[in-house]
C-alpha cells in the first residue's frame, strides 16, 4: 500500500472508522462491510438480506445511516465510518445499551448492531428527544428483528428519550 | 493478492454464557463472524440449480477454475451420492445425476475471496436435460407418470408402506366411526382451508466454518442441533464422530431454517482437499430458495354439532412437501397439523388424515409451529361460523364447549378485557381465538458444578436466540439460593458426553429448564440445604471449604415424552383483535392487540415476554404480509426486498394479560416459543367477519381478498 502502482482491480482508499485512520487496498467489488468485517475484522455490523433493506448492516457514514452491503468500500475513500464498536467512545449512549438489555430489545442480537447504530445516529445529533415517536418508528423501518417484535426496542427506546 | 488477515482467534473449545455487555457491543459472535476471524480461510458459493426439474448432463467448471483466486471445485461427480435427512435421508448434499427444484445445490467452488467464489459460481457451465415438473397438488394428483423419487424405497429411513409414487408422507388420528357420529348430527358444516408457502426468515443467513486440516476437524455452524450436525458430518465424509468438534455458535435467530447440514458436508470435503479452512454463508436467496418454507396445502373441516355438542369431526389435510422430505424430523413425514382444530374443546368423535406429497418445489420444513399455524386458523375460524350459525356469541359458544380450565379462564379474561372496545364505529369488528402450544418430545443432560467461585451449567444446547441461557441462570440462581452473577452457562456445541435434543419445537425452556432445576436439586444433596446468609451471597464457597473439596459435580436430566404423565403440561393462549375494514379498497387495519396466557411458571420474565411479543409479531407477519411466490417451480419472492417481513410500524398495540387457573401445576416450567404466533391469523378472519361480514379462509389474509369477498357479495364500498 501507498506504492505508485495502483491496482485498478485493487484501488487503494483512505478512510476513518471509529475514530482511527485506516489505508487498504481492496477487490474494486468489496461493499463497506466486507471491508469492515473481513478487512478490519469488526464483525459487529452483520450481513443478513444483502440488499439495503433489513438493515443489519446500518453504519453511520459521515454521520448518516447506511447500508454496508450495498456502499462500495471505493465509496468512503475520504469518509469517517461509525460501526457499533465504536458506539462505546460515546458516554451518552450507554442508556441505550443498557436499555436494550434491561427491557428485551434484542433476543438472537442478530439484528442489534444494526438497531443501535441508527438509534445512535438520531442520539448523536441530539433529534431523538425532539423527534415525535412516529417520526423515531418510521427512521427505523428499515432495521427489521425477527425475534423481538419490535416492542421491546421500543421500550428501550422511549427510556433512551427520556 | 489476498488482503491482510490477522490470526485465527478461532480455537476455543467453549465459551461462557454473554455477559449482558456482549450483546449490545457486536462482540456478540456468529458463525460467520468466526469466518472473518480466520486466517488462511478460503470461501465457498454453491452453484445452484436454474431447473425445477432435469436431468444433469454436464457440469464444467473449466471456466471457474481458470478465474484468479479459485482454487477448486467440487461436483456431485466428485462426490457421489450423499443424502443427508432427519427422518428420511433423500436430500443430496450435491445433486448427482438429477435436480428435483430450482435451487437445488449442484456444485460449490472455493475461492480466495467471497466475491471471486460468487464470481466463479456464476461461471460454472452446467447442462440440463428438462423433464416434466410436478409443481402443484393439482399436478400431483393430475395424469401423469412422473416419479420424481423412484428409489424411494432405498434411502434410509424408509418405511414399507408406500402406496404411490409421489407420497412423502401420511399421518392419522383416529378415535370412532365419524360417519356413524355425522348420521346422528343436527348440524354439519364444511369448510376448505388453503394456505400459501412463507419462510422461516431468521435475519441471519446460515453460515459455516470447517477446518479440515490434520487429524481432527474443528465446525463452527449455525445449525441449530450440533450432536446431529456431528454425527451426520460423520456418516456423509467418512470421518470418525470423536474426530469430530463441532464449536458452540450463537445463532442468530432459526425459527426451522437451521436444522440441516447445508453447508457443511461440502466445506469439509472442501477443507479435506485443500488442506485450508473453508467457510460458507448462505446468500438471503439462497435462504429463501433452500431452507425450510412452511408447507403450502390445504385443510378441509367438517364438523358436526348434535344438541349443542361438537359431536363429529373430520379433517383431511393435503400438503406439498417439496422436492425433498428430508428436513422434517417427524416419522410420518408429515408436519404436526392433526388433532390442533378444536384441541380445546370437547369433541365426540375424531377423523383426521393427513399426507405430504413431494412435488418440484422447495422442500417444505418446520417453521415455527409447523402445522398448528395452519391448523389453528382453520379450526378457530371455523368455531366462529359454527357460533354465527348457531346465533351464539364466539366467546360464549366457545366457554360453553372447552374441557381446559386454563381456556376458561383465558376466554373470560378476553371477554371482561374486549368490553371496552366494542361498538367503535361501522365496519370495526373483533375476533377471538384460543390456542395452545405443546413443548416438543426429547431429552437434555445439563452438567452442573460447584466451585468456591461460581456454578457452572454445562449445556448442549446452542443459543438459537431465545434468550435461554438467561432463562437457565435465572433457573439455578433461584434453586440454589445464589445471585445470578454467580451462574455460568458453558455451551460445549456437540458432544457425546451429554445427551442434548438440540434447539427447537418449544422443547428448550422445558427440558433443558428441568434439567438444570434437576442439576441444582443435585448438587443441593452434595451441599447441604442452601444458606443464603452464609458467605455473603454466594453460600456454596464456604460450604466446599468446610467440606474440605474444590467443587462439586453432578447431571441433571429433563425430557418429555407427550401422552407420558410427567409430559410438559400444555402452555394455552388467547388472542383478540380489534380490525377496521375499508369495504373501498378490502384494506384492513389492526387497531389493537390483546394476547392473554395461562403461562405455568415463568422463569425469565423479560426472555418470557420477549417470545410472546415477538411470537405474536411473527404471527402477524406471516398471516397478513408473508408469501413466499414460487412460480413455475422458481422463486420469484428472491430477496427481502420482495418477500415481505413486519417492520417496526406494522405492529399494532398489543397488551398482554396472564391467568391464574389451579395452583397446583404453576411451578412447572412450559412450552412458549411456539404459542403467540397460532392464533393471529384466525383471530383476524373471525373480526374481518365480525367487521363486514366475509369469510377469509386463505393464508395469507389480504386486503385485495378481503375486496374480492365483499365484492362477491355485493357489499365493496
Ligand atoms: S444486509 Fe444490508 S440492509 Fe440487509
Ligand atoms: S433480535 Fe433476532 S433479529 Fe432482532
Amino acid at each position: 500500500m501507498g506504492g505508485v502502482d495502483v491496482d485498478p482491480a485493487w484501488p487503494s482508499i483512505a478512510l476513518t472508522v471509529n475514530g482511527r485512520r485506516h489505508e487498504v487496498s481492496v477487490p474494486a467489488d468489496r461493499r463497506l462491510a466486507g471491508l469492515l468485517r473481513d478487512d478490519l475484522g469488526l464483525t459487529g455490523t452483520k450481513l443478513g438480506c444483502e440488499v439495503g433493506v433489513c438493515g443489519t448492516c446500518t453504519v453511520l457514514v459521515d454521520g448518516l445511516p447506511t447500508s454496508s452491503c450495498l456502499t462500495l468500500a471505493v465509496q468512503v475513500d475520504g469518509a469517517s465510518v461509525l460501526t457499533v464498536e465504536g458506539l462505546a467512545a460515546f458516554p451518552e449512549l450507554a442508556e441505550l445499551g443498557r436499555a436494550f438489555v434491561e427491557e428485551g430489545g434484542f433476543q438472537c442480537g442478530f439484528c442489534t448492531s444494526g438497531q443501535l447504530v441508527a438509534i445512535a445516529g438520531l442520539m448523536l445529533e441530539q433529534r431523538l428527544s425532539s423527534m415525535t415517536s412516529e417520526a423515531v418508528t418510521e427512521h427505523l423501518h428499515g432495521n427489521l428483528c425477527r425475534c423481538t417484535g419490535y416492542y421491546g426496542i421500543q421500550r428501550a427506546i422511549d427510556r433512551a428519550r427520556r | 493478492m489476498t488482503s491482510e488477515r490477522r490470526p485465527s482467534r478461532s480455537s476455543e473449545t467453549t465459551h461462557r454464557d454473554d455477559p449482558d455487555q456482549e450483546w449490545v457491543s457486536g462482540r456478540r459472535r456468529f458463525a460467520a463472524d468466526i469466518a472473518a476471524d480466520t486466517s488462511e480461510l478460503l470461501h465457498v458459493a454453491f452453484v445452484l440449480s436454474t431447473e425445477p426439474h432435469a436431468r444433469l448432463l454436464d457440469v464444467d467448471a473449466d471456466a471457474a477454475l481458470a478465474l484468479p483466486g479459485v482454487v477448486a471445485v467440487m461436483t456431485g461427480a466428485d462426490i457421489g451420492l450423499r443424502l443427508f435427512g432427519r427422518s428420511l435421508r433423500d436430500y443430496p448434499v450435491l445433486a448427482v445425476d438429477r435436480v428435483l427444484f430450482a435451487g437445488q445445490r449442484v456444485a460449490a467452488v472455493a475461492a480466495e475471496d467471497p466475491e471471486t467464489a460468487h464470481r466463479a459460481a456464476r461461471m460454472v457451465d452446467v447442462s440440463y436435460e428438462p423433464l416434466s415438473p410436478l409443481y402443484d397438488l393439482e399436478d400431483v394428483f393430475g395424469e401423469h407418470d412422473v416419479e420424481l423419487h423412484p428409489g424411494a424405497q432405498g434411502y434410509e429411513g424408509a418405511t414399507d408402506d408406500h402406496p404411490f409414487g409421489n407420497l412423502q408422507g401420511a399421518d392419522v388420528v383416529v378415535d370412532g366411526d365419524v360417519d356413524a357420529a355425522f348420521a346422528e348430527c343436527d348440524h354439519v358444516r364444511e369448510d376448505t382451508f388453503v394456505f400459501d408457502r412463507v419462510h422461516s426468515a431468521p435475519l441471519e443467513p446460515h453460515a459455516c466454518v470447517v477446518d479440515a486440516r490434520g487429524e481432527h476437524v474443528s465446525v463452527w455452524s449455525s445449525n441449530k442441533v450440533p450432536n446431529r450436525l456431528r454425527a451426520d458430518l460423520a456418516l456423509l465424509a467418512d470421518r470418525a464422530v470423536g474426530d469430530i468438534h463441532v464449536h458452540p455458535t450463537n445463532i442468530g435467530g432459526d425459527f426451522g431454517s437451521k436444522a440441516a447440514p447445508y453447508l457443511e458436508v461440502v466445506c469439509l470435503l472442501l477443507s479435506e482437499r485443500t488442506q485450508r479452512p473453508v467457510a460458507a454463508r448462505m446468500t438471503y436467496t439462497e435462504m429463501l430458495g433452500t431452507t425450510a418454507v412452511r408447507h403450502p396445502g390445504r385443510l378441509r373441516l367438517r364438523t358436526g354439532l348434535r344438541q349443542g355438542r361438537i359431536h363429529a369431526h373430520e379433517a383431511e389435510a393435503i400438503l406439498d412437501g417439496g422436492a425433498f422430505a428430508a428436513i422434517k424430523p417427524r416419522a410420518t413425514r408429515v408436519v404436526s397439523i392433526l388433532g390442533h382444530a378444536y384441541a380445546n374443546y370437547e369433541v365426540c368423535v375424531r377423523d383426521e388424515r393427513a399426507m405430504t406429497v413431494y412435488s418440484n418445489n422447495p422442500p417444505g420444513g418446520h417453521v415455527r409451529s409447523p402445522g398448528e399455524f395452519q391448523s389453528v386458523f382453520a379450526g378457530e375460524s371455523q368455531v366462529d361460523l359454527l357460533a354465527r350459525t348457531c346465533g351464539e356469541d364466539p366467546i360464549a359458544f366457545r366457554l360453553r364447549r372447552t374441557t381446559v380450565p386454563e381456556v376458561r379462564g383465558i376466554l373470560e379474561e378476553l371477554r371482561a378485557g374486549v368490553q371496552p372496545w366494542g361498538g367503535d364505529g361501522p365496519d370495526v369488528g373483533v375476533g377471538v381465538a384460543t390456542f395452545g402450544c405443546r413443548a416438543g418430545n426429547g431429552e437434555s443432560v445439563v452438567a452442573a458444578r460447584a466451585t468456591s467461585s461460581g456454578v457452572v451449567l454445562r449445556v448442549g444446547v446452542p443459543d438459537q436466540g431465545s434468550g435461554m441461557y438467561a432463562t437457565f441462570r435465572l433457573l439455578a440462581a433461584q434453586a440454589l439460593e445464589i445471585p445470578r452473577e454467580a451462574v455460568h452457562v458453558e455451551a460445549i456445541g456437540a458432544d457425546e458426553t451429554l445427551t442434548d435434543a438440540g434447539a427447537g419445537s418449544s422443547r428448550v425452556t422445558a427440558v433443558v429448564g428441568s434439567a438444570c432445576i434437576d442439576a441444582c436439586s443435585r448438587l443441593l444433596e452434595e451441599l447441604g440445604p442452601p444458606d443464603p446468609d452464609e458467605g455473603g451471597g454466594y453460600w456454596p464457597a464456604a460450604r466446599l471449604e468446610r467440606m474440605g473439596t474444590p467443587e462439586v459435580s453432578v447431571e441433571g436430566v429433563g425430557r418429555n415424552r407427550r401422552g407420558e404423565a410427567a409430559a410438559v403440561k400444555p402452555t394455552y393462549g388467547g388472542l383478540a383483535l380489534q380490525v377496521t375494514v375499508d369495504r373501498m379498497t378490502g384494506q384492513f387495519v389492526i387497531r389493537r392487540a390483546m394476547l392473554v396466557v395461562a403461562p405455568g411458571r415463568i422463569a425469565n420474565p423479560v426472555g418470557f415476554r420477549g417470545q410472546l411479543e415477538g411470537g405474536f409479531v411473527y404471527g402477524l407477519s406471516q398471516a397478513v404480509l408473508e408469501r413466499l411466490v414460487v412460480e413455475q417451480g422458481q422463486l420469484v419472492t428472491a430477496s427481502l426486498g420482495d418477500y415481505k417481513l413486519a417492520c417496526i410500524g406494522d405492529v399494532p398495540p398489543l397488551e398482554i394479560r396472564h391467568v391464574r387457573v389451579g395452583a397446583e401445576t404453576e411451578g412447572e416450567l412450559r412450552a412458549v416459543g411456539e404459542l403467540a404466533n397460532i392464533g393471529v391469523a384466525p383471530a383476524l378472519a373471525n373480526a374481518i367477519d365480525d367487521a363486514v361480514g366475509v369469510r377469509i379462509r386463505t393464508l395469507p389474509i389480504t386486503g385485495e381478498d378481503v375486496w374480492q369477498a365483499l365484492r362477491s357479495v355485493g357489499q365493496e364500498g
